[in-house]
């Protein structure tokens, strides 16, 4: 925890961590450029309304946009089946391709993931960034690594590489 | 088995915000009142000063370093049925490559302007591969703007080519103001509806009045001008 911020420092938060704060929104999403724009700006328009209130702003930040996009998509699931036009996808602007790994997992899993074996989070900061328990992250990232079991299953074996965060056993 | 998260997650190194969200969340955050606190509260004389400070800021910046209020799109009211069809239509027809591929279904509806003695509701539409598609119903017309061009306008003329009103869109990232200018030196500024994200674009209508309609009093330009007040582009009349 760190003491109260200034609009200064929700800028430098910005500049520092804006781009990876809107790739994770970006992977949550499964690649919505449009969900993720409109995330991150409006978690930094939040940060600036009242940033004194903010201690840690990076799992702050996150955690308003996770829940910003979150919304919105459950907006979009609630919208009608648009019968009137097939062509288009029902709810907003299509999704780009993220990557493997992540298209075959759950938003939640997508956030755990990406928070912590891309942005280096710790665990309680997952948590935090996410708005859930560390033992519910601990379950998420579990599961991400059973679904990509299942999804390699015993075909070639990935190239290994040295231990640590970035390392993932699989079985 | 050892699967290297690094490397899988890699290929988000090479996705980037298509622009920057810094100006829009400014935008969003100074639209809104801020938060109200006790100490606040209990100093009116902050809020006189502030007021003041407001005031002789009005008096002394030109319009376009004001700070412009953002209609938030995503919390505008959907398009009925009807005009999602014909914002699906916008997709049929065009030649190969060059479809503007409208999502209409998150066609919504971002105010309303009167011109042509007429009432018109703005739609608007984002378009798949950036930019947006608009149409001015029920008479206005409309049209797709997918290369980010800093001004875009429209205009009923009449037979001597003179304008008899105009609509028009300037992004956002790229222009603060716009300007109409007669040929006797007058000028006007629209009343500009500014969209954020993903449109990321202002929407303008002008009802030209009847004696500026004429071969020797007529609209000749709209400009668009950028934060600091520099011409970023001209759409000439006649």
């Amino acid at each position: 925890m760190g003491s109260p911020l200034s609009r200064q420092a929700i800028e430098r938060v910005y500049r520092e961590q804006g781009t990876q704060l809107w790739r994770g929104v970006y992977a949550f999403t499964g690649g919505r450029r449009d969900l993720a724009d409109d995330a991150v700006a409006e978690a930094f328009a939040r940060a600036l309304q009242d940033p004194g209130r903010i201690r840690s702003p990076v799992p702050w930040l996150y955690r308003v946009a996770f829940r910003q996009a979150a919304a919105r998509l459950r907006e979009e699931r609630r919208q009608d089946a648009l019968p009137l036009e097939p062509a288009e996808p029902a709810g907003g602007a299509p999704a780009e391709a993220v990557p493997g790994v992540l298209a075959r997992l759950t938003p939640q899993q997508r956030a755990a993931v990406f928070l912590f074996y891309y942005a280096d989070l710790s665990i309680a900061d997952v948590a935090r960034a996410t708005g859930s328990s560390q033992v519910a992250v601990r379950v998420h990232l579990h599961r991400a690594r059973q679904a990509l079991r299942s999804s390699y299953g015993s075909a070639a074996a990935m190239r290994a590489s040295p231990g640590g965060r970035d390392d993932c056993e699989l079985a | 088995m050892t699967v290297n998260w690094r490397s899988e997650l890699a290929a988000l190194d090479r996705v980037e915000p298509s622009r920057d969200l810094w100006g829009d969340a400014l935008a969003r955050a100074g639209a809104r009142p801020t938060a109200a606190s006790p100490r606040r509260r209990r100093a009116p004389l902050v809020a006189v000063a502030v007021v003041a400070v407001l005031a002789a800021i009005l008096f002394a910046t030109p319009a376009w370093a004001l700070v412009r209020e953002i209609l938030p799109f995503w919390s505008q009211p959907k398009a009925p049925a009807p005009v999602r069809v014909v914002f699906s239509s916008l997709n049929l027809g065009a030649p190969r490559g060059m479809s503007p591929h409208a999502v209409s279904g998150e066609t919504r509806d971002v105010g309303q302007f009167t011109f042509g003695g007429l009432a018109h509701t703005l739609w608007v539409a984002p378009a798949k591969n950036g930019g947006f598609c608009v149409l001015w119903l029920p008479h206005g017309g409309g049209g797709c703007s997918t290369a980010h061009l800093p001004l875009g306008t429209g205009a009923l003329l009449r037979p001597s080519g003179v304008p008899e009103w105009l609509t028009g869109s300037a992004e956002a990232s790229l222009v603060h103001d716009v300007v109409i200018r007669f040929s006797d030196g007058t000028t006007v500024r629209p009343r500009i509806v500014w969209v954020s994200a993903p449109i990321g674009a202002g929407f303008f209508a002008y009802d030209v009045p009847a004696n500026e309609q004429s071969r020797r009093h007529h609209v000749t330009t709209v400009d668009a001008y950028d934060r600091a007040g520099r011409l970023v582009a001209r759409q000439g009349f006649r």
